[in-house]
């Protein structure tokens, strides 16, 4: 879903400003130089404590710097090619809040592309930000369904903590990559896509669950004569019935939150609520539920931390390009 | 002792050229057992030695030419292994039919290398009904016979009583070496272990058990080593060797494997053969009292018993089992194992592997698995 | 597309006699009469016996794929955690009886299965094995095993009268199983009057199935795939008696007058390997009719009867019928088995179906085909597809492989089909 959220690089209001306090160097144990975070805080407030959420995934890099609200928050894409962009979102994060990288206490990466992050001080992955990113919005949350570019996964919460999660097999069924494809067969972009599936008559029947064969099954009705808002309603139906499939695995219960890129079709979430027989919360902006648990996720480890009286030691992070590990 | 576990990962992962060396230097006979369930000690006796066919991550395009690609890794591996012409120098090759598709690979394979030595085990399903040590017995019967004649040797109440001592000894031995793993998990990696299991599926177990001792005595005197870990039962690779990477890749997460149920791991050596009765008859007590598995039923004990019990004794943390991809028998239990072990509160993960390493969606999933039981990335 | 097919008046009584099979199934389970799920060959002749009626879950299946609801099934299984890559008959049995969602009694086929108060388990793979014994435990109901041991080509005579004294002791204890659990003894009369009925059936399909060997072939053979059913439903019944005796007259019938199954010249005759794709039986019949071409001949119509029973030596000749017949043996007999009807039916080219899901007529295909073609010289496709699940299936691509393949046959010239260039 590239262009589409390219175009919508999102520009978000800056909610709140922290004057940022720099860190405290200290000796290192092996020659790298460490910093430490503990200094400031002890004479300064806990909001002035900046964490960063870096949900990298296949196509989107997503980032939400945070203190005790969201500063600020900017979706830009992972590098399709070499997938070395990460950092440059970043960079432009740090801009928008007006912030340097070292004003940054602490990062925590997440997404398919956590690995290798030179910025990062610790990777998590996106299940559990995005549980801990959905529970902070819906706290009445059970069931969460995040469909995203590579694979979609369901997660089953309880007592704000993942109980049980499921993942999709090494597919693209079900996927914002499907969604993509056929997209793109289709020559539509995503919301008209949506749109038009709102003038269906029927749900046009697409069984096959491999990318490919899904193709040329819709190429095939096209030519067939059947309208393409049926097949764009029978497409979405699709979709929603593999990821519901996982989902039921884990036993659905309310409250149900859709998150992910492919939360932002209204076609998908319409089949979702078909399938499901009442409405499923969607976030106002699903793309960030992942980089906003991971910011969340790492502020509650440095407080943690710090009340413990722990040092909570920094190795010199580089704001460097990303390397993946496949 | 790092010395030593190469010793055994060099015998398990250089699998075949150190045997047409040995079989050159002593002259000895070469018996292939297709995994699994072979009553390795009637071969022993028969003074040949007995090797368990471990397949290959390699060999898979040869064998694609003739069977469809879906079938599971092991059987497309020793397939593709025997059309290269790597086991050539096995002096015979017993199949058991245990599972479908061993059972349709057996004629496959020897339709396209006739003239060899086979023998094709024909074992029950049924643990339960009133004929099913006879038919045992019977299948164990006919293989002693056809070895007799292979090895030109009559096998011998005493020769076979002093095999299954050998076995048991072996076995005794393993048992030993788990439980200071359990005592000490972050001694050895899991890697360490599935070499140190599978060499001796690969030589003499009198050879093993003299390195395996050398190992104890080592790993006995070791220092305890603290770890912090998320502590793992793993299970699954039903009958086939795990995947190195992905034992890696469980540590690297920040697990230590504490125990198994792995087929080239506890699952192998776990049941003793019963020396104080006749020892045929106690080989057929091995097969049926075995360890639970999916291509048995009625079994006296659920494999999710089973396993529960595993994870208490060993106070583990959670269970990753393992499906070979295509891997049938294990795939129509996976829901039952996953709902039982979940409702008897031990926290579990269900994972298919094709051999392709360590994917990062392999990744993702045991890391957030590890991050619900609170490990080193968990909150 | 023009029709170009002849229809079978016995087609329009298909549904009307598997429609009564289960409306009885229904009333008999509702007056509290015993109902039994049986899979792959199990004796449902000995149940009969009993007065038990029972039901073939592989046979229930291809219903579902016919009525075009497996794949919503299999969906319903994978939502329990079973893998896509398991055998489609059973997960498209699991989703009709404990899917989830759970499929309503309205959009199963006959209302779905009424409840069984036994299972029985003969199977094709021994992979489903556990399945039974985990239902078992799951309906709080008895289950009977009955071992299907693989005749391996290597077996000698020795081992095989083994095989099958081990097959009947079984069989005796299933009796004997049966008496306690019902309470009443077992009536041999009754045994041997059904093994009666189901060699008169026998006889009466393989011959339906040989006429096709006639030129023009008064039907499809993927027409008689759906002509099985009432097979699956009446075994050890006089109704299959009647059903293929009023079959093979109306075939005799178009044999006497030489009237082929397609309006129209039958130019390629076509062998069809593996099982059939359900959910696209008469797509088939009419794609390839359009090119002039039938299917006459496949191996699976003869995985179901067996002449050979004997109602004087009931249990002999039945554990004979579970373990001789060609699905249960080695791949030499497979080969041998397979080249004898290609050559049988005077067939032009062979369609390999690859059943996506089904490893135990999968396995061994390839060389199948690969002594077929040394034998005989004959081209082939290979098509990919599925049993019952439609998402290994595509459209456009067997299509597209079918027009290549009539393509190649056309420019082959000679062929053994009617038409002015045919050596007849």
């Amino acid at each position: 879903m590239t262009k589409e959220m390219e175009a919508e690089f999102s520009q978000n209001e800056i909610k709140t400003f922290a004057k940022p306090v720099r860190f405290v160097k200290e000796a290192s144990l092996d020659g790298a130089e460490i910093h430490s975070i503990t200094g400031y805080l002890k004479e300064k407030k806990e909001m002035d404590l900046i964490v960063a959420g870096v949900d990298i995934g296949s196509t989107m890099t997503k980032i939400v710097l945070m203190n005790t609200n969201i500063i600020t928050s900017v979706i830009g894409p992972t590098g399709a090619e070499h997938r070395q962009l990460a950092n440059k979102v970043m960079e432009q994060a740090l801009v928008q809040a007006g912030l340097s990288f070292e004003d940054v206490a602490y990062v925590l990466a997440t997404g398919y592309g956590r690995i290798n992050v030179p910025f990062a001080d610790r990777q998590v992955t996106e299940i559990t930000c995005h549980a801990r990113g959905i529970q902070s919005l819906f706290p009445t949350a059970r069931t969460i369904i995040e469909i995203g570019g590579q694979d979609s996964k369901a997660i089953k919460l309880e007592g704000g903590k993942v109980l049980n999660f499921a993942m999709n097999d090494q597919c693209a069924a079900g996927t914002g990559r499907f969604l993509e494809v056929i997209a793109d067969a289709l020559e539509l972009s995503l919301s008209e896509m949506s749109q038009i599936s709102r003038k269906a008559k029927k749900k046009e029947e697409i069984s096959n669950i491999c990318t490919v064969f899904a193709e040329q099954e819709i190429i095939s009705r096209l030519s067939e004569g059947v309208v393409v808002e049926d097949i764009v309603a029978g497409l979405f139906a699709a979709i929603s019935r593999q990821v519901f499939k996982l989902a039921e695995r884990l036993k659905i219960e309310k409250d149900v939150v859709i998150t992910g890129g492919g939360a932002k079709s209204t076609g998908l979430i319409k089949a979702f609520e078909d399938k499901l027989g009442f409405t499923p919360l969607v976030p106002e902006e699903p793309l960030l539920t992942g980089a906003m648990g991971a910011a969340i996720l790492g502020r509650e480890q440095v407080l943690k931390s710090l009340e413990k009286g722990k040092l909570i030691r920094r190795r010199e992070q580089r704001l460097e390009k990303v390397t993946f590990y496949e | 002792m790092d010395k030593l576990l190469n010793k055994f990962a060099s015998i398990a992962v250089n699998l075949y050229p150190r045997l047409i060396q040995w079989k050159k230097e002593t002259g000895k006979k070469i018996i292939g057992c297709f995994p699994m369930y072979i009553p390795e000690e009637i071969i022993h006796a028969s003074g040949m030695l007995p090797i368990t066919l471990l397949g290959s991550d390699d060999e898979l395009t040869l064998a694609d030419q003739y069977v469809h690609p879906y079938i599971c890794q092991l059987v497309r591996g020793n397939f593709g292994l025997s059309l290269k012409g790597e086991l050539d120098f096995l002096d015979g090759i017993i199949f058991s039919d245990f599972c479908l598709t061993v059972q349709m690979i057996s004629d496959i394979w020897i339709y396209h290398k006739p003239g060899g030595f086979y023998h094709q085990l024909i074992l029950p399903k049924n643990m339960s009904a009133s004929h099913t040590k006879r038919y045992i017995l019977q299948q164990f019967n006919g293989l002693k016979k056809t070895l007799e004649k292979l090895s030109g040797r009559d096998i011998s109440e005493s020769s076979l009583k002093k095999s299954i001592s050998i076995y048991n000894e072996n076995r005794k031995l393993l048992h030993r070496l788990y439980q200071v793993r359990r005592a000490n998990p972050c001694l050895f990696r899991a890697r360490d272990m599935a070499t140190v299991v599978a060499a001796g599926m690969l030589m003499f177990k009198e050879e093993h058990n003299m390195l395996l001792s050398e190992l104890l005595y080592h790993a006995s005197k070791a220092i305890p080593l603290s770890d912090g870990k998320v502590r793992l039962i793993l299970s699954g690779y039903l009958c086939d060797m795990p995947e190195l990477d992905v034992l890696d890749l469980l540590e690297e997460l920040g697990a230590v494997v504490i125990d198994d149920d792995l087929y080239v791991g506890r699952r192998y050596f776990h049941t003793l053969t019963d020396e104080s009765i006749n020892p045929m008859e106690a080989l057929v007590e091995r097969f049926v009292e075995d360890v639970p598995c999916p291509t048995k039923l009625n079994q006296k004990r659920d494999w999710a018993d089973y396993l529960s019990d595993l994870v208490k004794e060993a106070k583990a943390d959670g269970l990753v089992s393992v499906a070979l991809k295509y891997c049938e028998a294990h795939q129509y239990d996976f829901p039952v194992l996953d709902t039982s072990l979940s409702q008897g509160g031990v926290p579990n993960l269900m994972i298919e592997s094709s051999h392709r390493g360590a994917t990062g969606q392999l990744r993702t999933r045991i890391q957030a698995f590890l991050e619900t039981l609170g490990g080193r990335d968990g909150n | 597309m023009e029709t170009k097919i002849r229809p079978l008046k016995m087609t329009e009584k298909l549904m009307g006699f598997v429609g009564k099979y289960w409306q009885d199934l229904w009333e008999n389970h509702r007056a509290g009469k015993l109902v039994a799920w049986c899979s792959g060959v199990s004796p449902h002749e000995i149940l009969k016996g009993f007065g038990i009626s029972s039901v073939y879950l592989e046979g229930y299946g291809g219903f579902c794929s016919v009525a075009g609801i497996s794949t919503d099934l299999c969906n319903r299984a994978e939502a329990l955690g079973y893998s896509p890559d398991l055998c489609s008959l059973i997960r498209n049995f699991i989703g009709a009886t404990r899917g989830t969602p759970a499929p309503g009694p309205e959009m199963l086929p006959f209302g779905g299965l009424p409840k069984p108060d036994l299972l029985v388990c003969m199977p094709y793979c021994p992979g489903i094995y556990k399945i039974w014994e985990r239902y078992s435990r799951y309906l709080g109901v008895p289950l009977v095993v009955i071992e299907r041991p693989r005749l391996h080509d290597a077996l000698g005579k020795e081992e095989i009268n083994r095989i099958m004294r081990d097959t009947i002791s079984e069989l005796q204890e299933m009796i004997t199983f049966l008496e306690a659990f019902t309470g009443r003894r077992f009536d041999y009369d009754r045994l041997s009057q059904s093994i009666a009925y189901e060699q008169e059936a026998s006889k009466l399909w393989w011959d339906v199935v040989g006429m096709c060997r006639n030129i023009p072939a008064p039907m499809s053979i993927l027409d008689a795939f759906s002509h099985l059913f009432p097979f699956h439903c009446y075994r050890g019944e006089p109704e299959a008696v009647t059903y293929y005796r009023e079959l093979k007259s109306e075939l005799d019938e178009r044999v006497a007058n030489n009237i082929g199954s397609t309006i129209g010249l039958e130019k390629y005759r076509l062998y069809w390997d593996n099982l059939p794709i359900f959910f696209r039986i008469p797509e088939h019949i009419q794609k390839f009719a359009s090119y002039g071409a039938v299917p006459v001949a496949a191996t699976f119509p003869f995985y179901f009867g067996f002449p050979e029973l004997d109602p004087e030596r009931p249990l002999e000749s039945f554990a004979k019928y579970s373990l001789f017949t060609p699905a249960n043996v080695g791949l030499q007999a497979r080969i041998d088995f397979t080249t004898k009807v290609v050559g049988d039916y005077s067939i032009d080219g062979l369609v390999m179906q690859r059943s996506r899901t089904c490893l135990v007529v999968n396995m061994g295909q390839d060389d199948i085909l690969k002594e077929l073609t040394k034998k005989t010289g004959l081209p082939s496709v290979v098509i990919e597809g599925d049993v019952c699940d439609s998402r290994f299936y595509s459209d456009s691509e067997v299509n597209s492989k079918i027009d290549t393949f009539m393509e190649i046959l056309a420019r082959q010239g000679q062929r053994k089909g009617q038409g002015d260039d045919c050596g007849l």
